[in-house]
């Protein structure tokens, strides 16, 4: 049925565990119940949220890492009846109240413009996605997934997971996340599809040292530098890509991508609007119920779908639209800085300007950075104000917040 | 190396390599994740130039969560790791 690190689980293990479900009542009678779990064993956790889809309960995943008045706050955010915190037999009772809609997945988005908002969605919704996403994703019921993501997650539970066991294949699923880890088992499974987050699969891309290769690998959630693909297609034999939302799940695939900013085909269970090469606009997301405004900028050409930056990210100098990516590419090309974001501020007389911030290895001059950037970019894409700084900040999920970063008037 | 010789090193890659903001607050029972606010991003970026740049030896088993927990038992893990080539090496 599945692995969770080492450890494999059969269908009849999985039955057991149902049981055990069964007679605890609040677990029996989940149905129209929203249940928040917060749970560090992977396998109690699969297992339960199988049990609840199958009954008709909603439930709202949380990362085991969440300490636990955290998760007390974010269950109750989520309007959950009850928190499983550690502990499937102690729950926390939180609210009695009904909510409008159950039978759903309830996941946090990353809010990157603030608190995160609760997103809900059916389990008809996912089971739309499921059969969607299966029917292009090139593996077969001999590939294994390899999830190093997390299985709280949407990328980890359905586009890992769920999909896997979709598409009548074993997932195999780490928590460990010791990279060296992750390649043996990687060997273990030779034909597989790993699914990691792009910091990840560098990581791993570093560690190779023995010819080892990994066979398919899909990134997603943020875009990969040019060069780490470069690296990682070079120890892979093939790299995918895939682009969604919360609200959403995921509604394109690459399977095969050579430019870091092509999400590939749409889904064929989702109609997917963006602009076009010249005019780049919002991407739309329409399914059967509605239609979704992602934020996102991109352009589809010849049926690829391509990201070009969240759309509060774009800076405009002058009228001319400056992509963060496109510019933080050239900066990580040069071989001291060792990460860099690009970001917009506002000068109150001249617009919308580009900045960056860089983490650098030895002390570059400003004047040797203009250069290098000079040699790759159009003036108005040259940044105005290089910033050093010891670490770029990041927000809780681990994403840049461009918007933050700019905040503040150009001095 | 010794293992005085290996917090340092510790100390070195996250001085020098993470530019970590909390680095003054190192010391042996500093917790990486509670007091040093490491994630799993910078512990895989600790393991990257540990093995990469430092030459040790990550074993590809689990990780027990009970190493990672502080800098001295960081230390004392890659302390044990290296004591099969300190054997050889004197033998």
């Amino acid at each position: 049925m599945f692995f969770v690190n080492d450890q494999y689980y059969t269908r009849d293990d999985l039955k057991r565990q149902y049981t055990v479900f069964e007679n605890i009542p609040h677990l029996k009678d989940c149905r129209n119940r929203r249940l928040a779990v917060c749970m560090p064993d992977a396998f109690q956790w699969l297992a339960l949220c199988l049990f609840v889809r199958s009954k008709g309960g909603s439930i709202v995943p949380l990362h085991p890492s969440v300490p636990k008045e955290g998760a007390i706050r974010m269950a109750i955010k989520a309007g959950s009846h009850f928190l499983l915190y550690e502990n499937i037999h102690l729950p926390i009772h939180l609210s009695q109240q009904i909510n409008k809609k159950e039978g759903v997945l309830v996941q946090m988005s990353s809010g990157t413009t603030g608190d995160p908002k609760c997103i809900e969605r059916t389990w008809e919704s996912i089971e739309n996605e499921l059969d969607s996403y299966v029917s292009v994703l090139p593996a077969d019921n001999q590939t294994a997934t390899v999830v190093a993501c997390p299985t709280t997650h949407s990328y980890g539970l359905i586009c890992g997971v769920l999909a896997c066991i979709r598409r009548g294949a074993e997932p195999v699923i780490l928590t460990n996340m010791n990279p060296k880890y992750v390649l043996k088992k990687l060997k273990e499974h030779p034909k597989h599809i790993l699914y990691g987050a792009p910091a990840l699969l560098h990581t791993l891309t570093l560690l190779i040292t023995d010819g080892q290769r990994l066979d398919a690998v899909m990134t997603s959630g943020t875009l990969m530098p040019a060069g780490w693909l470069e690296a990682l297609k070079k120890v892979s034999n093939r790299v995918l890509q895939q682009y969604g939302c919360s609200e959403a799940g995921c509604v394109a695939i690459h399977p095969d991508v050579s430019d870091t900013r092509e999400m590939g085909y749409p889904l064929p269970h989702v109609k997917v609007e963006a602009g076009s090469f010249q005019n780049p606009g919002e991407i739309l997301i329409h399914d059967s119920e509605k239609t979704i405004y992602t934020k996102d900028l991109g352009y589809l050409e010849n049926g690829i779908l391509s990201f070009l930056a969240r759309m509060d990210d774009t800076i405009n100098v002058a009228g001319l639209n400056v992509y963060p990516q496109e510019v933080e590419d050239v900066l990580q090309g040069e071989p001291r800085i060792i990460e860099a974001v690009v970001y917009k501020k506002v000068h109150p007389l001249s617009g919308e300007r580009v900045c960056a911030q860089y983490v650098c290895s030895e002390p570059i001059e400003e004047q040797e950075l203009r250069e290098w950037c000079r040699g790759y970019l159009a003036p108005y894409q040259v940044p105005m104000e290089f910033k050093k700084v010891e670490e770029i900040e990041k927000l809780p999920n681990g994403k840049v917040s461009r918007k933050r970063l700019g905040e503040g008037v150009l001095a | 190396m010794t293992r005085q010789e290996i917090l340092q090193v510790i100390y070195d890659i996250l001085r020098d390599q993470l530019e970590l903001p909390s680095i003054q607050a190192f010391h042996e029972d500093a917790r990486l994740n509670e007091d040093l606010y490491m994630d799993s991003i910078m512990i895989l970026q600790l393991i990257l130039h540990l093995e990469v740049d430092m030459g040790f030896d990550i074993p590809d088993e689990m990780l027990v969560p009970k190493d990672f927990r502080t800098a001295g038992s960081l230390a004392d893990f890659l302390e044990r790791q290296q004591e099969p080539a300190a054997a050889e090496g004197s033998g």
